[in-house]
């Protein structure tokens, strides 16, 4: 049992994107998600979901559609741009124009080899995208009306879009439309806007509508073969169970349907199915994870139902990020947050005296902002990471472009601060940012997979980059840091699971832990033993011994007795509303007979306690 | 008035299943049915069950599950004393809260605050009882131990949350009031003769006062207002409002409020149960619903009376309007049931027991036929009058037969019925015939008085009085003149009864019926305009509408010469669709808004605070 004084504040005012468009990686099963605020989030779906990789934003650029092309992720947006992402440095590659305006569908060959994309000038242009590059290669007829859904047929050479009040089949040998679907009009003047489509691999053609429809259209002789009125507004999206037996569909009310194909007398025919009313809002995109069907939109919440079970459970993701957006100056007791645009330092609140055990203190002295720091105008990337110095001297944040950091000088009655930017030369941007505990480095994890070892001056505020040494992986991002207390020692984790720990006395790498199958979420140096905590994404807690270079005997036998991972098998103390969630931090709290471990996730904190003597 | 639709049954009789209670969901469309094993949320709009679950063997729902908007979710009691928890995203995983004392209810949404209430009478806030629910609740000092909590209500008055608590004790009844914001209790007794109470219901009438509802074992129906004035003296008067034939071997739940003007009971009609529908105003019956079961309890929530039968739930939707007393007594007439009415002016003798001077002024009223004279006999008897006197005294035959007198076209004192008329205080049944009298005189500004001022106009007269100004619109269609508008906006703005309003307007020709509908037609395009200048209301210009098409469907059908006018009030229509439209969306977006503001508004949503946790 372990007291402790904890703030409960909500000075941070994170605002979640909505979800825009979803895309799922057929190899790798990993679902990129792209906001509204045009980021693009990854998200591993194996075991607990979490964000591996997040690759922010631009200002006035939107998402509008997203395809994975093996391990490549390529999106288009209303700017008029195709751009791929290099996922290893979580950054855009490259960016093509569309050459028809704005991009509103997006669909990938069967052979992979080419995508469609359909334009606000009305226009499908065929891009090639071998060779690890996305070139133009041609344009169908123009037509009028923009295209708004596309979709390709599993055979390859037929492609349907639709239009404001018209789906079009094209022959992609040809170039030209081959067939032509009216949609009715519900009410006379007003357009009916297809905004999404399915193909199945039976030529049925499902459309949903801005007037609540999905149809059901034999796309053979491309006449209708079903209708249904199910959506309040909009249909915004549809996707299909792997067996095609099954489709979904999504749009402008909290309702996501299902369709299924059933037996009626000598022909099979779709009938309404399950509705789902899990969101609160508008649910703008769907997509099938293994045997998850998964759908998002404007509560910002990634909702997953399991597709065969009918009434199965379901899982509510919250749009919070994995990263901490969070730091901390212990020794000033300020809180650093991180926001898309601008940092905020505020000083903790103190109290005088306790109430009532048990319940909250009386708070003498309220929170202050102390600073505030934006980011230019001119720079038009969001911030990637930031951190604070134990100290509170040192501030630093990155975007995908830029580093910049500064020297804080805060008066001890928190009135006077002054804030100066330093210089330092040769700074690349970071992925992760981290002081060390006795704020004389900053370490920068950059997007060039290196480690950059910054000297700071607190008398001269000046830095000076002392070393640059090379992470263990040129294939994709370091995203944990930590520290040890003594400033000795260095542990730096990769998405693939590998973790090396650097000595930061001589700058050598001082040994690589064990891979793991799973990829690292947390870590911490033991603040007496000379050990590294780390847990992983399944929920596994491995303890490091540094002087064995080994596992820790604790490790062992707690792996001995359990089969189970760790903190699979146990419960968090504090009463959580959400599913389980990763760990984002580990903290170490020590008493004369044992000490408590506290493992802390967006579900709850887990704690362990083991015996000292 | 009420008009009420079929009835929909939502969940199948069973008889296995004991009903514990039904609540409103947070969707607009749905209930929360509790029975003492199960809960089920229905959707009245789709007619389907939404979700369902069900506690394990052993266990009882004691109380009815309610949602709390504080932290999305529902909540409900098992065995009197474990609050259980769930919300949609974590359905199966039940979170419990024991608490000490067995809990009579879960009130929701009181002043954005859900309020649990133990059985002791104490009442503590819901979020409070999640965050140490091991606390003693202190006994209500009026409730004791053996005293029984049969109902309570939550209403906030004046900015107060006031909780009504109706308790048993040894065969009587008691009210307990509870301010949860002074934290103070107030004790009323309910007590009527040697009568016993069989049921009662709470309502809050625009947020200023609290009508309590009362049946009785006689079959007698009591309101009582409780203001603050009550809350200082501790007593409340008993107004009769009807009497019913009781049922016998009845529950508690015989009788709900349907609006401020109207209550619903369960009675007896000719040894057939039905649920009869009263007017608080003048005790007036308006509907009848037969075909329901002997064993019924009745509630209402939002639109609906929700029927609960043997196990089984149905509910039959209504829609309620304001009440006045022409077109309340031809309903009553119509149902065609003797009542106890309530006696309102039988002190009219004592209003002529008044001064010496005033009785000759009287008898100038009585018996004068000179217009000055009369003139200035009224305003010295006016002005002799207190209010309540006045009140009594155009109620008095004296004033009847004067404006009997008056109106007599050898005599036609139109400046005297004017004097009369600006009191406010006349009612048209005091002189029946004296709409007709200023038609047939065609005084325009008389008749523009009597329409403003003279109360309870029956359906009859103000379709004359529609008569007099179709003729003028059609004589003078293109050069209207302002006063002929503010007329017609003034008879569209009165109140009537939809059944008599029919057949008063069928009375109007087809011709007749077209200009009306033109003139309808151009103050609905103008309704979508912000005019300050229109009288009337939009829903009574959809009201008129509708009701001219729908007595008048088969002639218009046949008789080309409406089509035009059909075609530009369809023209009219389908733009007020879409700005309707747009309206609805907006409504949504505000309402999501207004839901994300009340979640901020919770107490417990602190900026900072520090904690201490023991791990």
């Amino acid at each position: 049992m372990s007291s402790q004084i904890v703030h409960r504040c909500r000075l941070f005012d994170y605002t979640p994107s909505a979800v825009q468009c979803m895309a799922v990686s057929k190899l790798s099963h990993d679902l990129a998600v792209a906001r509204s605020d045009g980021s693009i989030e990854i998200w591993n779906t194996c075991g607990n979901w979490f964000i591996k990789m997040v690759i922010p934003g631009m200002k006035d650029r939107s998402v509008e559609c997203l395809v994975w092309i093996g391990n490549r992720l390529i999106s288009g947006g209303l700017h008029g741009d195709i751009s791929e992402y290099d996922l290893s440095s979580a950054s855009a590659k490259n960016s093509v124009d569309s050459y028809g305006g704005a991009v509103w569908c997006m669909a990938l060959s069967p052979d992979e080899n080419q995508i469609a994309i359909g334009c606000e000038d009305g226009s499908v242009k065929i891009f090639d995208v071998t060779d690890k590059s996305v070139s133009y290669e041609r344009t169908f007829d123009k037509q009028e009306g923009r295209i708004l859904s596309i979709a390709w047929h599993a055979g390859g050479d037929i492609l349907v879009t639709g239009s404001v009040d018209v789906i079009r089949m094209w022959s992609t040998i040809t170039g030209r439309a081959i067939q032509r679907i009216t949609i009715d009009r519900q009410m006379k003047n007003v357009e009916t806007i297809v905004w999404c489509l399915l193909v199945l691999s039976n030529f049925t053609i499902v459309s949903g509508d801005s007037s609540g429809r999905v149809q059901f259209w034999d796309g053979k002789n491309a006449s209708q073969l079903q209708s249904f009125q199910v959506h309040r507004a909009d249909v915004l999206s549809l996707c299909s169970h792997p067996d095609e037996r099954s489709v979904y569909a999504s749009g402008v009310d909290p309702r996501v349907i299902q369709f299924s194909l059933v037996p009626d007398e000598d022909r099979m025919s779709w009938v309404k199915g399950n509705m789902k009313l899990k969101h609160t809002h508008d649910v703008r995109a769907l997509a099938v994870v293994r045997d998850k069907l998964v759908s998002g939109g404007v509560d910002t919440n990634i909702m997953t139902n399991f597709l065969d079970k009918q009434n199965g459970k379901f899982q509510r993701i919250y749009s919070f990020p994995s990263k901490s957006l969070v730091s901390f100056a212990a020794d000033k007791r300020g809180i650093l947050f991180q926001y898309s645009d601008k940092l905020e330092l505020w000083s903790l609140a103190t109290s005088a005296y306790c109430k009532d055990l048990n319940r909250s203190f009386e708070i003498d002295e309220e929170p202050v902002k102390l600073l505030e720091i934006r980011k230019p105008k001119s720079d038009l990337d969001q911030i990637v990471c930031s951190s604070v110095s134990k100290c509170g001297r040192w501030i630093a944040y990155s975007t995908t472009k830029t580093i910049r950091f500064y020297h804080v000088t805060i008066s001890n009655d928190d009135v006077t601060i002054n804030l100066q930017r330093v210089k330092c030369v040769g700074l690349t941007p970071a992925h992760s940012l981290l002081f060390t505990r006795d704020s004389n480095r900053l370490i920068i994890s950059t997007n060039t997979h290196k480690l950059l070892i910054v000297q700071l001056d607190s008398e001269t505020d000046a830095a000076r980059l002392v070393q640059i040494l090379p992470t263990k992986s040129h294939t994709c991002l370091s995203h944990l840091l930590a520290t040890s207390i003594d400033s000795r020692f260095l542990a730096v984790g990769n998405l693939e699971s590998e973790i090396c720990v650097y000595d930061l006395t001589n700058m050598t790498e001082f040994c690589t832990l064990p891979r793991a199958t799973c990829i690292p979420t947390a870590m911490m140096f033991h603040p007496t033993l000379n050990t590294l905590l780390v847990t992983y994404h399944d929920m596994q807690v491995f303890e490091f011994c540094l002087t064995k270079k080994g596992y820790s005997n604790w490790t062992k036998h707690i792996h001995m007795l359990k089969r189970l991972p760790l903190l699979e098998s146990i419960h968090p103390v504090s009463r959580g509303h959400s599913n389980r969630a990763i760990i984002n931090r580990i903290n170490c709290i020590q008493t004369d007979e044992s000490e408590e471990l506290h493992f802390v996730s967006r579900s709850g904190i887990y704690v362990l306690e083991r015996v000292t003597i | 008035m009420a008009s009420f639709g079929s009835k929909v049954t939502l969940l199948q009789k069973t008889l296995n299943r004991q009903f514990v209670g039904i609540s409103l969901d947070k969707r607009e469309d749905n209930v929360i049915v509790t029975f003492e094993n199960n809960v089920t949320i229905y959707d009245t709009y789709n007619k389907r069950v939404v979700q369902s679950w069900s506690v394990s063997r052993g266990q009882k729902i004691t109380s009815p599950t309610i949602y709390n908007k504080d932290d999305d979710e529902y909540a409900f009691v098992v065995n009197g004393k474990v609050i259980h928890t769930n919300s949609e995203d974590n359905f199966d995983k039940l979170e419990k809260f024991t608490v000490n004392c067995p809990i009579h209810s879960i009130l929701p949404d009181c002043n954005n605050e859900s309020l649990v209430v133990f059985t002791n009478g104490q009442v503590v806030l819901l979020s409070k009882v999640f965050e140490n629910p091991k606390f003693e609740p202190q006994p209500n000092s009026h409730i004791s131990e053996q005293d029984q909590i049969i109902d309570c209500q939550a209403f906030v008055v004046n900015n107060q949350s006031l909780i009504m608590l109706l308790c048993k004790s040894a065969g009587k009844h008691f009210l307990v009031i509870y301010n949860t914001n002074t934290e103070e209790n107030m004790k009323l007794s309910v007590e009527y003769s040697s009568c016993q109470l069989c049921s009662a219901c709470f309502h809050s009438t625009t947020n200023q006062t609290i009508v309590f509802v009362s049946l009785w074992d006689n079959g007698m129906i009591f309101k009582s207002i409780i203001t603050s004035q009550t809350l200082q003296t501790k007593t409340f008067d008993y107004t009769k409002v009807a009497n019913v034939a009781l049922l016998q071997d009845t529950s508690f739940s015989l009788l709900t409020q349907l609006s401020e003007d109207l209550i619903a009971v369960v009675c007896q009609e000719n040894e057939k149960t039905c649920i009869a529908i009263y007017d608080l105003q003048f005790g007036l019956c308006h509907h009848k619903i037969f075909n329901v079961s002997q064993n019924l309890q009745i509630q209402a929530l939002r639109d609906q009376v929700v029927l609960i039968e043997n196990g089984g739930i149905s509910s039959i939707p209504f829609k309620t309007n304001p009440v006045n007393l022409m077109s309340a007594y031809k309903k009553e007439n119509e149902n065609s049931i003797k009542l106890n009415q309530v006696s309102w002016s039988t002190n009219t003798s004592k209003v002529l027991e008044t001064k010496k001077s005033t009785e000759k002024h009287m008898s100038i009223l009585i018996s004068s036929l000179d217009a000055s004279q009369l003139v200035k006999s009224w305003k010295a008897v006016w002005k002799s009058q207190s209010e309540s006197q006045r009140q009594v005294f155009v109620l008095s035959p004296i004033v009847s037969q004067l404006l009997i007198r008056i109106t007599d076209d050898n005599l036609w004192l139109s400046e005297l019925i004017e004097i009369i008329l600006s009191t406010g205080l006349v009612s048209s049944s005091i002189c029946p015939q004296l709409i007709q009298k200023v038609l047939k005189h065609e005084d325009l500004s008389l008749l523009s008085i009597c329409l403003k001022q003279l109360q309870n106009i029956s359906e009859t007269d103000l379709v004359l009085c529609l008569d007099f100004f179709i003729k003028s619109e059609k004589l003078q269609t293109k050069a209207r003149n302002n006063e002929e508008d503010e007329f017609l906006e003034t008879i569209l703005s009165l109140p009537y009864n939809e059944s008599n309003m029919r057949d008063a307007v069928g009375a109007l020709s087809l011709t007749q019926i077209v200009v009306f509908l033109e003139a309808l037609n151009v103050r609905l395009g103008k309704c979508s305009l912000k005019s300050d200048k229109l009288v009337v209301s939009w829903d009574q210009i959809i009201s008129w509408i509708c009701l001219l098409l729908d007595a008048h469907f088969t002639q218009i059908v046949v008789s080309p010469e409406s089509w035009e006018v059909l075609v530009k009030l369809q023209e009219t229509v389908n733009t007020q669709v879409e700005i309707f439209q747009e309206i609805y969306e907006i409504n949504i977006l505000l309402t999501k808004l207004q839901e994300s503001f009340r979640r901020s508004r919770k107490p417990n949503r602190f900026t900072y605070r520090i904690e201490q946790w023991t791990i």
